[in-house]
């Protein structure tokens, strides 16, 4: 009987020969009957045999229920090398995230931000940052002109001036925003983002300057003891004006900001007297800052739309 | 700025390498861009001399050049003989403007050329390669090699233009002992010439008249220096011009005294006047213009540029040469006006030294008379030195003041001193006057920056701290908030030039184009009014590059005028091609407005807005359009690119676009009110109805909606053009009830709605 049972493969057979065992007129049924009948002895042997074979009927019948699942889900396979859904990732663009990265630095220091104009009038562009006209320096910046002589702005340092008009000293702002220069090769395109930096105060210093840029660069760069260099420069709306330059890589020194103290007629020009202010303002480009810390290869691709690009290097 | 090591060296004693003063310079504010050690000819001796094949002229020579191995070098020079040291120019050696190279010469390799006097610039003769003293060591340099510095001039430093004001700076920055140069002047001499001038624009005019000059080439040093900063030597006069302006800053000029007609006249130009420069191109003058004249006419443009009526020839016998003042306005004026700058307008509009037009006129003169003879005639001058009198109250403590850094008061002077300027001191207050030369040094700001720059800005970095302050607010952001949920929908982010093309902008808009009066490129030629013309470039690159599946937006600044402030920051998206990749599920199906419809809605979360179709603009798919509306404001536009826009601009692909045209029109985020979620489940309800072809479905859905309480939300589900003109609409709308409801209360709101859409949308029900 056991080995009967063992042998049995569809659920089906095991149920007609379960039926024939225990049904109404199975064996086991009658013999059960006569139990009555038997001493003592018989009758606890009668019933071992019943209990081990009801339990081999259910173990049996676990295995063969098991099977036909197993069989079940077999038919269901998938290929789960087969590809994922696939997914149009959007993505910002690098100058988007660079300024949530550098506005951040820039606000923890208490600069506020500041936007303005893209075309101005020459007071902002130009005259009011000391570069009155037939200046030799407005030959530094190739400059776009609408036809009523407005310009595309060529620096950010205009919503400084705009900022120090209405606000006043002191102040401590920094202007971000796109710049314009007619000047287009393999680094240049005609257009380029600047962030520009203000503070004026009655004690800020040219110490204060290189420690606020410093310790931006330090920040931005996520880099331990940044090495820089500091030279004379010149900018007709500051004095002292210097350029920063960073050590990269450990070799070559790159050019990264422009800097210096206000000069004291950009202060009375907005209205702010240079007696009683004084403070400095640096200026750098928002493309070559992203270029540089997420190893973009080629500044003009920031606005080629290229979706290769976007997607690559987007965030 | 060009200049060589070894004319550095005539105004600066020092033993610092060429490599330590370039530093020395960027770091004290003359930014060094290349400091070059040019490759010259050196001495090689021929060893074989066989003839060319292919020539009768050209010689094959093997030369020794001392390396150890014979190079082979085809010549064609007559005297070219075994035994023979003479001029070798190796690949790499600049000869005449050309770079040598290696290469064959009639099929024969020549890694070299042999070199005439002439080619080395020593004489005119070009019969045959120069033929070197037999004792001439093999290998060594035929010429002097200047080690040639090449600087960028910040505009406010016209002094950096003169090499004796470079190695002025170098001393006071310790690199060494300035040698002053003992400037004298020329006495007056009366001449047959007079010199007037009779405009303020020129300070003062001087000459000096010199006959029966011979002309003949510079000397060696000076024609050597000239061609190490690019400068050709021609002969004595051209080049002592030249070498004076490189040399004091003070730009000259030398005219044929026997084309000058009657007497010389600094004025201004007649209105109209005419000029013809010595390239021989004429100019038509203005009043502005300062000019040099003689009783026929003008004969050069001050500062600027001579004239071809009294140019210097080869034939000339007696000069007048010219040292003068000019002002720097009218002279940048000019020049950039006419499109010419020179060396001399260079100088001039930055402002030359106003001491050194005497003693610049008696070195050119002495550069003259020792190449070329002559007697000089006259020396003349009109007007005076335009020397400003500047005195600068200045106190050490303005120093720390300013910088941060306290450098004692004895250095500060020291530094000072060394720099030129003049100081006087009482009672701790001091008063400088800077050197003529810096005409830059107007305020004690700039004294401050002459200090700080010698004392060197790595002390100051050194002790500089960062001093913590408060951190302001950090700034909203909306277009931010705006990109973000644009790129979580699967949008990528471009950003292109504010440039538009006015071709492009009229073909999609009707607004006012912006243009640029001077724009890099001609189609670039507006400042853009939209963003959809460069998106829409954009994806006609894309599409060419093999991607025309695309989700692209832009947001940025757009402009309406020409005045600060005419402008606004827009947001547009493209989408196009199909909505996924081509996959084993399948291909993503096609683009169409109620994607881009989407993007709209989904930055309009939680606020009422209605969608009208009339009036699409000329970019817009006439039949595929809607705009988004706040009242009577229009908040986006959405729809299919017209095909007839996508085949001028070569697209292929359809593009659905939504522009928003002020981003600040799109709300921002609202915080949700606070209610209490409800108890009861959700009831929904389905209906359709036959309505004319125009009525819009939001219509429908609204007139659904509004016809009871609880009714929460309504979705089209299905809807389908019939042959009539009718269209079906099929709709479900999602009941909240705010009891449990019974079949009756149920009915009773089923048939409100349809009782309202009937009567409002002239609609029929379908099936109950």
């Amino acid at each position: 009987m056991q080995e009967q049972i063992k042998n049995i493969n569809t659920l089906e057979e095991l149920a007609a020969l379960y039926a024939s065992v225990f049904g109404k007129n199975g064996t086991m049924t009658a013999r059960l009957k006569q139990m009555k009948d038997l001493d003592n002895d018989a009758r606890a042997e009668l019933n071992r045999e019943n209990v081990t074979l009801r339990e081999l009927f259910k173990t049996r019948q676990g295995e063969l229920e098991h099977a036909a699942l197993m069989k079940k889900l077999a038919g269901e396979a998938l290929d789960a090398t087969l590809d994922g859904v696939p997914e149009n990732r959007g993505t910002l663009h690098p100058l988007t995230q660079s300024l949530v990265e550098i506005s951040e630095i820039l606000e923890s220091f208490g600069y506020t931000m500041h936007t303005g104009p893209e075309i101005e009038d020459d007071w902002h562009n130009f005259t009011a940052l000391n570069t009155p006209a037939h200046h030799p320096a407005r030959d530094m910046q190739d400059t776009f002109f609408m036809p009523n002589g407005n310009v595309m702005r060529t620096q950010t340092s205009a919503i400084q001036i705009r900022a120090m008009e209405s606000a006043g000293a002191p102040i401590k702002m920094f202007g971000v925003g796109s710049t314009y220069r007619k000047e287009m090769d393999a680094t240049h395109g005609p257009m380029f983002g600047q962030i520009e930096g203000l503070y004026i105060d009655r004690d800020v210093t040219m110490a204060d300057l290189i420690a606020d840029v410093r310790e931006f660069l330090t920040r931005f760069f996520e880099i331990d003891n940044i090495e820089l260099r500091i030279r004379p420069s010149y900018f007709p709306f500051t004095d002292p004006s210097i350029e920063i330059d960073m050590k990269w890589k450990g070799d070559k020194w790159l050019e990264i900001m422009g800097a210096g103290m206000v000069h004291p007629n950009v202060l009375r020009n907005c209205g702010v007297n240079p007696d009683e202010y004084q403070g400095f303002a640096f200026g750098f480009g928002w493309d070559r800052l992203a270029m540089l810390k997420y190893g973009l290869p080629d500044l003009r691709e920031l606005y080629s739309s290229d979706v290769r690009w976007l997607r690559k290097y987007g965030f | 700025m060009k200049w060589t090591y070894d004319w550095l060296k005539e105004y600066l004693n020092t033993d610092a390498s060429a490599d330590v003063i370039a530093d020395t310079l960027t770091r004290i504010g003359l930014e060094i861009d290349d400091v070059v050690t040019p490759i010259v000819p050196i001495a090689a001796k021929i060893i074989e001399c066989k003839s060319h094949e292919n020539s009768d002229h050209l010689h094959v020579l093997m030369v020794d050049d001392g390396s150890g191995t014979l190079r082979q070098v085809v010549c064609g020079a007559p005297n070219a003989r075994v035994g023979l040291i003479s001029a070798l120019a190796v690949p790499g050696c600049v000869i005449d403007g050309h770079e040598i190279q290696s290469g064959k010469l009639r099929g024969v390799v020549s890694n070299g050329m042999m070199c005439s006097e002439k080619e080395l610039g020593l004489s005119d003769n070009h019969d045959g390669i120069i033929e070197l003293p037999a004792d001439t060591k093999i290998g060594s340099p035929v010429l002097s090699a200047p080690t040639v510095f090449e600087a960028g001039i910040t505009p406010n430093r016209p002094d950096y233009l003169a090499v004796r004001g470079i190695a002025m700076d170098l001393a006071a920055a310790g690199m060494g002992e300035y040698i002053a140069p003992i400037d004298t002047n020329l006495s007056e001499k009366d001449g047959n010439c007079t010199v007037n001038i009779t405009t303020d624009k020129c300070p003062v005019y001087r000459i000096a008249e010199i006959h029966n000059i011979k002309i003949a080439p510079s000397n060696n040093t000076i024609a050597t220096r000239l061609r190490a900063i690019g400068i050709n030597p021609k002969n004595a006069c051209i080049d002592a011009t030249n070498y004076v302006c490189f040399d004091m800053g003070a730009p000259m000029h030398c005219f044929d005294a026997d084309k000058v007609i009657g007497n010389i006249t600094v004025r201004m130009a007649a209105a109209d006047e005419k000029f013809t420069d010595l390239f021989g191109n004429e100019h038509e003058l203005k009043d502005t213009d300062i000019v040099i004249a003689d009783d026929a006419g003008v004969l050069a443009l001050a500062g600027v540029i001579g004239g071809a009526r009294a140019c210097t020839t080869d034939e000339t016998k007696n000069i007048i040469l010219e040292s003068a003042y000019f002002d720097p306005v009218s002279v940048r004026k000019t020049s950039k006006r006419l499109g010419l700058s020179t060396d001399a307008s260079y100088r001039y509009e930055r402002g030359v030294d106003p001491t050194i037009s005497a003693p610049a006129l008696n070195v050119a003169t002495r550069i003259i008379m020792d190449a070329c003879g002559g007697d000089i005639v006259a020396v003349k001058s009109a007007g005076k030195n335009p020397v400003k009198d500047i005195s600068i109250e200045y106190s050490p403590d303005m120093f720390v003041r300013k910088m941060g850094i306290d450098v004692p008061a004895a250095a500060q002077h020291e530094i000072l001193a060394a720099l030129g300027y003049t100081i006087t001191e009482r009672g701790g207050k001091w008063r400088v006057t800077p050197p003529a030369r810096r005409v830059d040094v107007e305020i004690a700001e700039t004294v401050i920056a002459d200090i700080a720059r010698i004392y060197g800005y790595d002390k100051i970095a050194n002790i500089a701290v960062h001093r913590p302050t408060n951190p302001v607010m950090p700034h909203t952001d909306h277009a931010l908030d705006i990109k973000r949920e644009l790129a979580r929908r699967g949008l990528n982010e471009c950003r292109s030039y504010a440039f538009g093309n006015s071709k492009t902008e009229e073909l999609l808009s009707d607004h006012k184009v912006v243009m640029v009066a001077n724009p890099i490129v001609s189609d670039l030629d507006t400042a853009r009014g939209g963003l959809l013309g460069g998106l829409l470039l954009a994806v006609s690159s894309n599409e060419k590059r093999g991607y025309p599946d695309l989700n692209l937006f832009e947001v940025g600044t757009v402009f309406d005028g020409d005045t600060p402030g005419a402008q606004r920051t827009a947001m547009t998206l493209v989408r196009t091609g199909a909505t996924g990749p081509r996959h084993w599920m399948g291909r993503g199906r096609d683009v169409d407005i109620y994607d881009v419809k989407a993007d709209i809605t989904a930055l309009m979360a939680g606020q009422k807005y209605t969608v009208v179709t009339d009036n699409p603009p000329r970019w817009a798919h006439p039949y595929r359009y809607g705009r988004v509306m706040q009242g009577k404001k229009v908040i986006a536009e959405f729809g299919e690119l017209h095909p007839m826009v996508a085949h001028s601009l070569k697209i292929k692909t359809r593009v659905n676009v939504a522009i928003v045209g002020d981003i600040n029109n799109i709300p921002a985020r609202k915080i949700a009110k606070y209610t209490p979620a409800s108890e009861f489940p959700p009831i929904t309800r389905d209906f359709a109805f036959i309505v004319d072809k125009e009525t819009p479905a939001a219509t429908i859905t609204s007139v659904a909606a509004a016809s009871d309480r609880r009714i929460i939300d309504t979705v089209v589900f299905d809807a389908f053009d019939m042959s009539d003109g009718k269209k079906s609409i099929a709709f479900t709308i999602t009941i909240q009830p705010d009891k449990n409801m019974t079949d009756a209360d149920l009915m009773e709101i089923q048939n409100s709605v349809i009782a309202a859409v009937e009567k409002k949308c002239n609609a029929q029900i379908r099936d109950k």
